[in-house]
């Protein structure tokens, strides 16, 4: 094994639980549910919908996407909000509706070859997903040329697993086969073809491709574990074939650090032991005692250490050690006692209750911050089983549910309240349009705009240039009028002539400004009746809006209050039935926790006998010996 | 020590690609997984009707002004925030996320903000800051006068990669 220092990483537990249960292709294909080709959002509330989905807020991404299709907001993406909506619901958990959504958009005529394509493959993992591997297998091997790049190596994968689960291994290592070398798929790829290779008996080719990836140069904490993996995969069958240097060789290359640490210690103290080094062996299987005994490979090692020492003759220490390792077992299966009455009495289901439940991002993260309690010390290892990890997944969700049902009949209050402030309003401002409105109907204004008009037509007909004058201009006249009045009433004495002729040229002058301007004065007055018609069309127009508020408000305003008392009824039902629900589920995870923990009480039962029983072997010895 | 090797080799080869199948096929969890989904659906349906209620009540057609942030950018911009100004009044300020800006370049477009603005003309100005080409301290900005009427107002800013000038740029989109 490199000698790498041994530390204790907290592993994503999304990691963990790929190398756990072998998962890798089936959870690598979830992550990546989100490369859809998006960046030809045309339309920005289906680019808002994709923005929520992209960040894993499913719920929230599904409400905007159907509020959005119900507004006729998606234009130019229906087809693609539709597939969209599947992947959403698949992403979801909501596999009914992802696969009603599919099958929606395959029946569609109008259906393009690359939406076509996508739904058929969707639907094929969802199928595949569920179990229904005949049916995902038709799904699959009907798409066609029009899928996306990104997706084609997943579909490959799942295509493969399908064949290799009905025991076509030709077919599947085919197909494997067009891979593309560079990519994460590929060496998920790769790694399922070593292994259906080396079941189907071509154990030289799957060793070959097995190797390449316990050999490679691996950039993320997946692609490491998945070559940890490899390489403790090729250990152990070669361990099987009896070849302990060949095991050797792959166990020593696998992380001291890493998950499957444990498994490759005791598979190099099992190599060292069939070579017949057993002081070898002991070097790792007594680093392995050193570790969490909750591990499997560790609780192997304390059965090992005492065959290997009863192998070098050390009759005596195998003895102790069988005797330590006895009890261990037991004050193990205690433990586990304890953690099942824990979890029967509810502590597990408390504690992940205590989680924050109100976050719809995903739930994998929460599960590190779980107290160390007894009911909790064995989570990690009941995640490996699938059932355990859907459940927890659904009672997450409907807990998320619940929080949200709770916040929504707290909106309605605030609804009801944003209702009533708008009819309070609305009845508050209605008497003071209708009065305004009131003055309009009396027709003054329209009547006053008539004249007006009247005056516009007769100033043109007329030429009256005098007409046109502005306020200034019109005291300039009214002056030039009285003064022209004083000289017209002056005695001959005043001599005025000079005064006379002045207040000619004036008023000329004027008469000049008002003749070369009358075009321009003409147009500005029409156009401030223009301007006019438009006040008085909008006030008419304000006015329509207003008497048919008048008349639809009281209606409008009822329709809120029957939604708003339809929500509360709805809220009440589905908090009842999400709060059932999340009972039922609780006892799902405890019934499957327990079962967990009783299979692992089984396997210690099994060690204890074995430790009891190598005991007796070497009491029998010594007593053949004397 | 055979029976061991072969156990652990049983653990170790032995990929469980039908485990969800076989728990999907448990008829109680079957059950409890139908009623979970037929749960969400409802959950859901509700939602959307309140969501839209929502907006209703609190931006209605005639005074609703929303503002959308799009990205089609990588070699030339990183986006770090955006603080956005309407009729000189600042009406957000937002700080983004990795997982925020990884959700932007798959072209999701964020509703950065949604208000409520009486009919007539205003101006909306916005700046985004972040890393420029060679990764320089990089500001945006951009402004638009638009008119509201009676209909919402969507406006949707687009940060471009230039590939020509090797810069970023802002462009807007008015929807409606």
């Amino acid at each position: 094994m490199t000698s790498r220092l041994i530390i204790k990483v907290r592993m994503p537990i999304k990691i963990l639980i790929i190398l756990l249960t072998g998962m890798t292709v089936v959870t690598g294909a979830q992550a990546k549910d989100n490369d859809h080709e998006w960046r030809l959002t045309k339309d920005p509330f289906y680019g808002d919908a994709l923005y929520y989905y992209s960040n894993q807020q499913y719920f929230s991404a599904i409400t905007r996407l159907l509020a959005g299709r119900r507004m006729g907001r998606l234009g130019a993406h229906k087809e693609e909000a539709e597939l969209l909506l599947g992947g959403m619901y698949l992403s979801y958990g909501m596999h009914n509706k992802a696969t009603k959504t599919f099958d929606r958009l395959l029946n569609k005529e109008t259906v393009t070859p690359k939406i076509r394509d996508r739904a058929l493959f969707y639907l094929g993992k969802i199928r595949y997903q569920r179990g229904y591997t005949d049916k995902a297998e038709v799904s699959l091997q009907s798409v066609g040329k029009a899928l996306p790049a990104n997706l084609q190596e997943e579909h490959a994968v799942l295509l493969a697993n399908i064949l290799m689960s009905k025991g076509e291994y030709k077919k599947a290592v085919k197909i494997l086969k067009n891979i593309d070398n560079e990519t994460a798929w590929s060496i998920y790829g790769k790694y399922n073809m070593g292994i259906a290779l080396i079941r189907l008996g071509q154990q030289k080719r799957g060793i070959a491709l097995l190797a390449s990836i316990g050999d490679m140069k691996a950039k993320t904490e997946e692609m490491r574990s998945l070559r940890d993996k490899a390489n403790t995969a090729l250990g152990y069958n070669f361990l099987k074939e009896n070849k302990p240097d060949e095991a050797l060789s792959f166990l020593s290359d696998v992380r001291l650090d890493g998950l499957l640490a444990n498994k490759a210690l005791l598979g190099t103290g099992w190599a060292y032991s069939s070579r017949k080094e057993y002081k070898k062996a002991l070097v790792y299987w007594t680093e392995l005692q050193k570790r969490d005994v909750i591990d499997s490979a560790v609780q192997e090692s304390l059965l090992a250490v005492p065959y290997s020492l009863a192998s070098l003759g050390a009759s005596e220490q195998a003895k102790k050690h069988y005797r330590e390792a006895i009890a261990i077992y037991e004050a193990e299966q205690q433990r586990l006692n304890y953690s099942m009455q824990a979890i029967r009495s509810g502590k597990l289901i408390k504690n992940i209750r205590e989680l924050d439940a109100s976050n719809e991002k995903g739930w994998f993260y929460a599960l590190n911050k779980l107290p160390k309690s007894s009911e909790s010390r064995y989570l990690v290892n009941l995640m490996s089983g699938h059932a355990f990890q859907e459940a927890l997944k659904n009672y997450r969700d409907v807990r998320f549910l619940q929080q949200h049902l709770k916040k929504q009949e707290k909106d309605l209050s605030a609804y009801n309240w944003m209702v009533a402030a708008r009819k309070e309003g609305y009845e508050s401002r209605l008497p003071y349009l209708l009065r305004n409105f009131r003055k309009l109907e009396s027709g003054s204004i329209q009547n006053r705009r008539n004249v007006l008009a009247k005056e516009i037509k007769r100033i043109e007909k007329t030429k009256d240039i005098w007409a046109l004058v502005n306020e200034k201009e019109h005291k300039l006249i009214g002056k030039i009028n009285a003064l022209n009045n004083k000289i017209k009433h002056a005695s001959k004495a005043d001599n005025v002539d000079d005064l006379k002729n002045k207040m000619r040229i004036l008023k000329g002058a004027l008469a000049w400004r008002l003749e070369t301007q009358y075009v321009k004065r003409l147009w500005s007055a029409k156009a401030a009746l223009k301007e006019l018609d438009k006040v008085i069309a909008d006030s008419n127009r304000a006015k329509s809006v207003v008497v048919k508020a008048k008349k639809q408000a009281p209606a409008s305003f009822d329709g809120y209050y029957s939604r708003l008392r339809r929500y509360k009824q709805a809220i009440g039902q589905l908090r009842a039935r999400s709060s059932t629900l999340a009972n039922a589920q609780a006892r799902y995870i405890e019934k499957l926790a327990i079962r967990g923990l009783q299979q692992q009480q089984q396997r210690l039962g099994t060690y204890l006998t074995q430790a009891r029983f190598g005991i007796v072997q070497i009491l029998d010895k010594d007593i053949q010996a004397k | 020590m055979k029976k061991f090797i072969t156990a652990a080799v049983v653990l170790v080869l032995g990929i469980s690609l039908y485990s969800f199948a076989q728990a999907a096929k448990n008829s109680e969890f079957k059950s409890l997984d139908s009623r979970v989904q037929n749960l969400k659906h409802e959950v859901l349906q509700l939602n959307q009707e309140l969501f839209t209620l929502e907006e209703e009540l609190l931006f209605p057609a005639n005074t609703q002004v929303a503002v959308f942030l799009s990205l089609d950018v990588g070699k030339f911009f990183k986006l770090d925030s955006v603080q956005l100004k309407i009729d000189k009044k600042v009406v957000t300020n937002y700080l983004y996320t990795k997982r925020e800006i990884e959700s932007l370049e798959k072209g999701g477009v964020q509703r950065l903000y949604v208000g409520n603005f009486r009919s007539g003309k205003h101006e909306l100005v916005a700046f985004v800051r972040g890393k420029g080409p060679k990764g320089r301290d990089y500001r945006l900005g951009t402004n638009i006068n638009f008119t509201k009427k009676a209909d919402p107002k969507y406006i949707e800013l687009r940060i471009l990669d230039v590939q020509g000038k090797k810069q970023p740029k802002f462009d807007v989109k008015v929807w409606q």
